[in-house]
């Protein structure tokens, strides 16, 4: 069930960014796509590892992961989100 | 109405906080089936029918009864009826062998025959119903072990053939009484007061393995062991002295031997076979780590002249991963395992048997350690990074970079120790916690998985 939820937010946000992108005629490089992706999945990473964890009986993996993957993917997230609002 | 809980201390308190139900489950103050507690009274135990049948039936007819069954039990065998073959059959009755205290050189299956337990429902040979014995390829045969063992409460299964090489893993004497275990050209093992003989017809080993908990033996008191987490090795020994008894009786309905020491840690080299059946690879610890477990298991054996097929030694890259990592030697509160990085031919001492280059361990030093914690030691099992659950993708992904390349090897060591996986678990909060049976995963491998 939540990766179904991941799945439909993932999809109506990138849906809605395409669709922004395209009625504000943004030149969006390749790149910035790329590294939204690598965003998205390093964040489906990190939450996998953090409710598998805590599963595991190991919540200390579960934040020192969180800690070491999502913010990784929040940072390019980030990158990814200012090169869009600041593509031409 | 339902269960009164009237403040949130009550509630966490409460001996219903940690077991979860389904969310429709309701608690309620009386059961659904009505009761007249003016009309109960206490039920006699003879009244029961499993003990006053044939009182209730008549005689005669149970008799009748008794002998149809009998008559069927054999015409179905014979007729390779779906469900009441031979193997069936013998799945059925060591399924309800309780076992012994101990495991036997053949097993329990003919003290338990002499008993006579009406509770119990007979064993006997292929002869002795006058049905043939069990015929299947070593493929088949080998399917069958491995399906029944799981059943009986094993994990992995793998199976060694018996050659002049692999015989030097079976003790020249029994661990414990000290008997020469000899192999002579005869059909039958047997016993005298001098010694016990293993036929060379018998040339399979059945190598199998009964999970620890990792859950519990992690339950340290900072380095050293507890009794709590002791208990995680006892219990993996006693529930295979039960499947032990359990595989014996099998094998023995289905028209073979099944041949073990004398106690849990008979017969033969553990890690040896385990790692010729390709079950795990050996380690620093000089025991098997399995991809699948770790170290959190035990390995045991069982001599049978079923004809199997073996399985092959395995490389996960577990034994290069050992090399550098050397958690368990550092961890381990009497410096008992090896630090050097590669492994050894020299034997530490006479406890070792030598013929293989291992990481060897002072095994005494380790024992006498148990008398200062007064319970056994299982701390570098603890802190190994193979010690694992499975469910968070990192363990695979390690697992499958470990088997393809060493070079991550060191920073996955110093990972293992950051990530907190090595940090000794709560003691008392395992009372606490609402862990499957045996404190352990048992689908790893499965198709439950």
């Amino acid at each position: 069930m939540g990766w179904f939820i991941y799945g439909l937010i993932v999809g109506a946000g990138g849906m809605r960014l395409v669709q922004w992108a395209q009625s504000e005629n943004r030149n969006v490089g390749w790149y910035v796509w790329v590294i939204g992706v690598m965003a998205v999945l390093l964040g489906a990473l990190t939450l996998q590892h953090f409710f598998a964890s805590r599963k595991e009986l190991e919540p200390k993996a579960a934040w020192r992961g969180a800690l070491f993957m999502g913010v990784p993917a929040l940072l390019l997230a980030g990158v990814a989100a200012w090169l869009l609002l600041s593509s031409p | 109405m339902t269960l009164a809980i009237h403040d949130i201390d009550e509630a966490i308190g409460s001996p219903l906080a940690e077991w979860k139900r389904p969310w429709w489950v309701r608690w309620v103050d009386k059961p659904t089936v009505e009761i007249d507690w003016d009309l109960m009274q206490r039920f006699d135990g003879r009244k029961m029918q499993q003990v006053s049948w044939a009182k209730y039936v008549g005689e005669d007819k149970a008799r009748r009864l008794n002998k149809l069954r009998e008559k069927r039990t054999k015409d179905w065998i014979l007729k390779e009826r779906p469900g009441y073959t031979l193997r069936d059959r013998a799945m059925d009755i060591a399924g309800s062998q309780s076992g012994s205290v101990g495991t036997g050189f053949l097993g329990s299956w003919k003290e338990s025959m002499e008993k006579k337990d009406p509770f119990r429902q007979t064993i006997f040979s292929p002869e002795e119903l006058g049905v043939p014995g069990w015929k299947g390829n070593p493929g088949e045969n080998s399917r069958m072990i491995r399906a029944a063992l799981r059943f009986f409460g094993a994990d992995q299964v793998g199976f060694v053939e018996l050659n002049e090489k692999t015989r030097k893993f079976i003790y020249s004497y029994d661990a414990r009484d000290g008997k020469p275990l000899v192999f002579e050209n005869v059909e039958k093992a047997y016993e005298t007061n001098e010694k016990r003989v293993i036929p060379y017809r018998a040339e399979w080993v059945i190598v199998f393995t009964v999970q620890l908990s990792e859950e519990l033996i992690k339950r340290t008191y900072g380095s050293a062991p507890t009794a709590l987490s002791s208990a995680a090795t006892g219990l993996a020994y006693a529930r295979a002295r039960n499947i032990i008894d359990r595989l014996q009786t099998f094998l023995h309905i289905l028209g073979y031997q099944a041949l073990m020491g004398t106690w849990f840690n008979g017969l033969g080299i553990a890690p040896a076979f385990g790692v010729m059946a390709g079950l795990g690879e050996l380690s620093r610890l000089n025991r098997m780590i399995s991809p699948e477990y770790g170290p959190m298991q035990r390995i045991f054996r069982v001599i049978t002249d079923l004809p199997l097929a073996p399985t092959r030694p395995i490389d996960a890259g577990i034994m290069r991963f050992c090399r550098t990592c050397k958690r368990c030697a550092e961890a381990c509160p009497v410096s008992v395992l090896s630090l050097e990085t590669e492994p050894s031919w020299e034997v530490v001492g006479p406890w070792n048997n030598p013929g293989h280059r291992a990481y060897f361990e002072d095994s005494p030093r380790c024992r006498s350690y148990w008398s200062v914690s007064t319970v056994g030691c299982a701390r570098c099992f603890a802190v190994c990074p193979f010690s694992m659950k499975n469910r968070s993708f990192m363990h695979r992904a390690v697992a499958a970079t470990i088997s393809a390349t060493p070079l991550l090897n060191g920073f996955f060591t110093k990972m293992h120790t950051a990530m907190g996986y090595e940090t000794p678990k709560d003691i008392e909060g395992w009372w606490e916690l609402n862990l499957p049976p045996h404190g352990i995963e048992t689908t790893r491998g499965t198709q439950f998985e």
